[in-house]
């Protein structure tokens, strides 16, 4: 207990990382013991502006204090001393002194899967971090990921949606929400999973902040796997932590064209393991018992639908993109069906009408069916 | 003795006709001029008497006192130097009264006794017309701005000897000396076409459902924004919308020029504008500069964009406090200027066509371009102002451009007359329905006229009830689409608006979802 009050207290105080800390364990022992160090000794020991932080953080806090507030708050924090700390962290590098959790920690037994890529991400990725996320957490996977908007997000929602378990790694402390956008998601994580973050409860995001968290995303996974990712991203970096760590990483493969793709595309050159369906990385762990097809069965094509022979000649030639009603007309003009104008605008407004296509900030884009 | 020179001059655009009384007597020697006069006609008496000493005409020394009337406008511009001059000389008996008679003489003098050019006449000729005046001596630069009131005797002079020389010939031998100026307005409107000013609709390829939104738009005069990504040919094709306009009537025609000759604008061998105006102001433009300004107030950029094409390329870009000023000048299709000394009205009834991009970098909704986060493309669409977004009745994506489509021949295409045609053809039909309303357009109908004049069938109703409620459209898009559909049907020729119209009018409100609720999902 004295562990996470004084482990608690350090964490306030600003410089002190983990090489401090173990210098001050290797010295005082124990965290207590570091923290009732007299100023003199403060001073020899430390750095100037740690020792003047340190001095000054003791006159005006109480760890006691700081503890019942983060008690208050419904907040743990694991110091890396401690045994509940997970294993999985202890083993990275760099690893953080201590971390904060809202809600659960992981279950180091069952296997977790980072669900990873790109916030502003294609109709394309969303439908399939949707996918890996329900499909894995439903085979009782672990999803983590860092709570973005875009894929991780997705990902995450997708995993509750089925009862399965997923936390959120964040670059800001666990009484953030960010983005707000995802304040739905914040809270569903706090009661059915867990917020986890090495910052102090309260510490606002930065952006220098969210590379590092991507290394305990990484470090509390078993595998990554990158849905969609450009080439220089965020996404790169926590896969370079992944590696680093040894961790595998899985990718899905994409069309060449697509920038979108190019990061997923460059790891697979590298050797990164290919998926193209949640069963791979099902396999992979060596559950069975799972009666999900393929996702290439349960995406309905465009012939399925009711409609004249207009409706069905556009939802052939659509895709999942974003596209202008002038884009569709441009289309069937391109595949040689020359309808005129009215006709092709009368068929839209009636297949928006029934439902199978979606308006997104004014452009059109075919929604995604199931089957069952 | 005394004098009286009838001259005429601007308030806004409203010519009105002016007395140059001139009186020389005994006494001291001065130049006095009164008549509530502006800075730049108080100078005129340096100018006049240097003029006239230049000239080799010599003026005694004496009392002279000017007085331009009516006294209650306040004088401003430098119209008024040549009629003067010839009041001095009249006064000086050099130019006999009765010569002078229906007479109107408008000019600026150099020092040198040269006449130039000023501003105006067009406007001025007119109310000369009306007033009984049967000759007007003007700038020479300025002659066949005044010979398109064909009805007016029209004298362009160069230079301060040649008018007194004409004034001073009988009236017999007069014209020989200076030949009356005129132009033959027929000719002019007969040989006035787009196709030689190199713009058709057939240079653009593909873009099919882009055009017959314009189309649509030249029609019902419906305000018209484009969003695409950079070079799909917004541009390209709002420059090309004047073609597809019918052309300027006469009065029309009439109109337009005198607004660009109190402005300054008129080119001196055309003195009529006969094309439609098409404008396109940059987005750093300023407030005075979009609706006219100034202490005298002159024509903005919507004025002269009066019975033309205004158009607003990267409406995003425009700060909002410039666009919220066009609301009143759509509404009122005049702007109002009040200052001091008056309130200035001027025309500003033209076709708003606006362009943006998606987005910030603009290639949204490309993904594999856009670098744009979801919460900036919302920010960038929340831009445009909705009051101004209420006045566009029709919102168009335009697709970005296929190289294949470029290399097509274009000779399939259409061409601008045969839209023109339909377009005309279109208001006919409106012209005949709104006979006596007031109303001119489709766009111009409110709710009530709506109700009156796109009346829907039992079946049409329900399939908008249908199509708003699946579709997320708001009440107000409504009558906006029953609006367009009414155009959609005038266009075929149709009674009645129905479904097929009803259906396209709707994808015309597609940017709803995205731009009219700022860019909310």
């Amino acid at each position: 207990m004295n562990n996470k009050i004084y482990a608690n207290w350090f964490m306030h105080v600003p410089g002190f990382g983990i090489k401090t800390m173990t210098e001050l364990l290797n010295v005082y022992g124990t965290l207590e013991n570091a923290y009732r160090m007299s100023d003199k000794d403060a001073n020899n020991l430390l750095k100037k502006k740690q020792a003047e932080s340190f001095i000054y953080a003791k006159q005006n806090s109480d760890p006691d204090k700081l503890y019942r507030k983060l008690e208050a708050e419904m907040i743990d924090i694991f110091p890396e001393m401690d045994e509940e700390f997970p294993e999985k962290l202890k083993k990275i590098p760099n690893r953080p002194f201590a971390i904060y959790v809202k809600g659960k920690m992981p279950d180091e037994h069952i296997p977790s899967v980072s669900i990873i890529g790109a916030r502003m991400c294609s109709d394309y990725g969303r439908y399939m971090a949707r996918e890996f996320g329900k499909e894995l957490a439903y085979s009782g996977i672990q999803i983590i990921s860092g709570m973005a908007s875009g894929i991780d997000g997705i990902s995450q929602r997708a995993a509750l949606s089925v009862n399965g378990m997923s936390f959120g790694i964040t670059g800001c402390g666990v009484n953030v929400c960010y983005p707000e956008e995802n304040r739905d998601l914040y809270e569903d994580l706090i009661d059915r999973g867990g917020i986890i973050s090495e910052y102090v409860p309260d510490t606002k995001p930065k952006a220098q902040y969210f590379p590092l968290r991507n290394r305990i995303i990484s470090g509390l996974s078993d595998a990554v796997i990158v849905i969609e990712a450009k080439k220089k991203s965020g996404t790169a970096i926590t896969v370079d932590m992944a590696l680093e760590q040894g961790k595998e990483v899985f990718a899905l493969p994409g069309r060449v064209t697509d920038r979108l793709s190019d990061g997923c595309n460059g790891l697979i050159k590298q050797g990164a393991y290919i998926a193209t369906c949640a069963q791979d990385i099902i396999e992979f762990f060596g559950i069975n018992d799972n009666d999900y097809g393929k996702l290439s069965d349960v995406i309905e094509e465009g012939n399925m639908i009711s409609g004249n022979e207009v409706e069905k000649e556009i939802m052939n030639a659509l895709n999942f993109d974003r596209l202008s009603i002038a884009d569709i007309q441009q289309l069937l003009e391109n595949r040689s069906r020359n309808f005129d104008t009215k006709t092709t605008m009368q068929a839209i407004v009636e297949l928006c009408a029934k439902g199978y296509l979606i308006q997104e900030n004014g452009y059109l884009r075919k929604r995604f069916l199931y089957r069952k | 003795m005394f004098s009286t020179v009838i001259s005429g001059a601007v308030h806004g655009i409203t010519p009105y006709l002016m007395q140059v009384e001139v009186d020389v007597s005994d006494g001291l020697p001065s130049f006095n001029m009164v008549g509530f006069l502006s800075g730049e006609v108080r100078e005129a008496a340096d100018r006049v008497k240097v003029a006239l000493k230049n000239s080799g005409n010599k003026i005694p020394a004496s009392h002279i006192t000017v007085n331009l009337s009516p006294a209650n406008i306040r004088k401003a511009g430098i119209s008024v130097d040549l009629p003067i001059a010839i009041g001095i000389l009249v006064s000086l008996g050099q130019i006999e009264e009765e010569k002078l008679e229906k007479t109107m003489i408008v000019g600026e003098l150099g020092l040198d006794g040269e006449v130039k050019p000023v501003k105006g006449i067009l406007p001025i000729a007119r109310q000369a017309l009306l007033s009984g005046i049967e000759t007007i001596i003007v700038p020479f630069e300025n002659a066949k701005e005044g010979a398109v009131v064909s009805k007016l005797k029209v004298i362009g002079v160069k230079n301060l000897n040649e008018t007194i020389a004409y004034l001073q010939e009988d009236n017999a031998h007069k014209d020989m000396l200076l030949e009356p100026t005129t132009i033959d307005l027929k000719r002019i409107f007969e040989t006035t076409s787009y196709e030689e000013s190199g713009l058709d609709f057939a240079d653009i390829n593909g873009q099919s459902a882009v055009k017959r939104a314009i189309e649509v738009a030249a029609a019902g005069f419906h305000h018209i924004l484009m969003i695409g990504p950079p070079g799909s040919g917004k541009s390209m094709m709002a420059k090309r919308i004047p073609t597809i306009l019918p052309p300027l009537s006469e009065d029309e025609a009439l109109e337009v020029s005198t607004i660009y000759s109190v402005a300054g604008l008129l080119d001196t061998n055309e003195p009529l504008i006969t094309k439609r105006p098409f404008l396109s102001p940059h987005h750093s433009i300023t407030e005075t500069a979009l609706t006219g300004g100034g202490m005298v107030p002159k024509p903005g950029v919507i004025s002269r964009a009066h019975r033309g094409v205004l158009f607003l390329d990267e409406l995003a870009e425009f700060r909002a406090s410039t666009l919220d000023l066009l609301r009143q000048p759509i509404e009122d299709k005049s702007i109002h200027i009040a200052r001091a000394n008056g309130t200035f009205v001027y025309p500003a009834d033209f076709q708003m066509v606006c362009a943006m991009n998606a987005c910030k970098c603009g290639y949204y909704p490309d993904m594999n371009k856009c670098r744009c986060t979801e919460k900036e493309i919302k920010r960038y669409l929340s831009h445009v102002s909705g009051p101004i977004l209420d006045r566009i009745d029709i919102c168009i994506e335009t697709p970005k451009v296929d190289v294949a489509d470029l290399n097509n021949n274009n000779s399939l295409n259409e061409n601008s007359e045969t839209i023109r045609n339909r377009v005309m053809k279109a208001r006919k039909i409106q012209e005949e329905r709104f006979k006596n309303t007031g109303l001119r357009f489709n766009s111009d109908m409110s709710p009530a006229d709506i109700n009156k004049y796109c009346r829907l069938g039992m079946k049409e109703k329900m399939y908008m009830e249908r199509v708003f409620r699946s579709m997320g459209l708001s009440a107000r898009a409504y009558h906006r689409t029953l609006r367009v559909a009414r155009t959609i049907a005038d266009l075929e020729g149709a009674e009645n608006v129905r479904e097929i119209h009803l259906s396209e009018a709707v994808c015309y409100r597609m940017g709803e979802n995205g731009i009219y609720k700022g860019g909310e999902r």
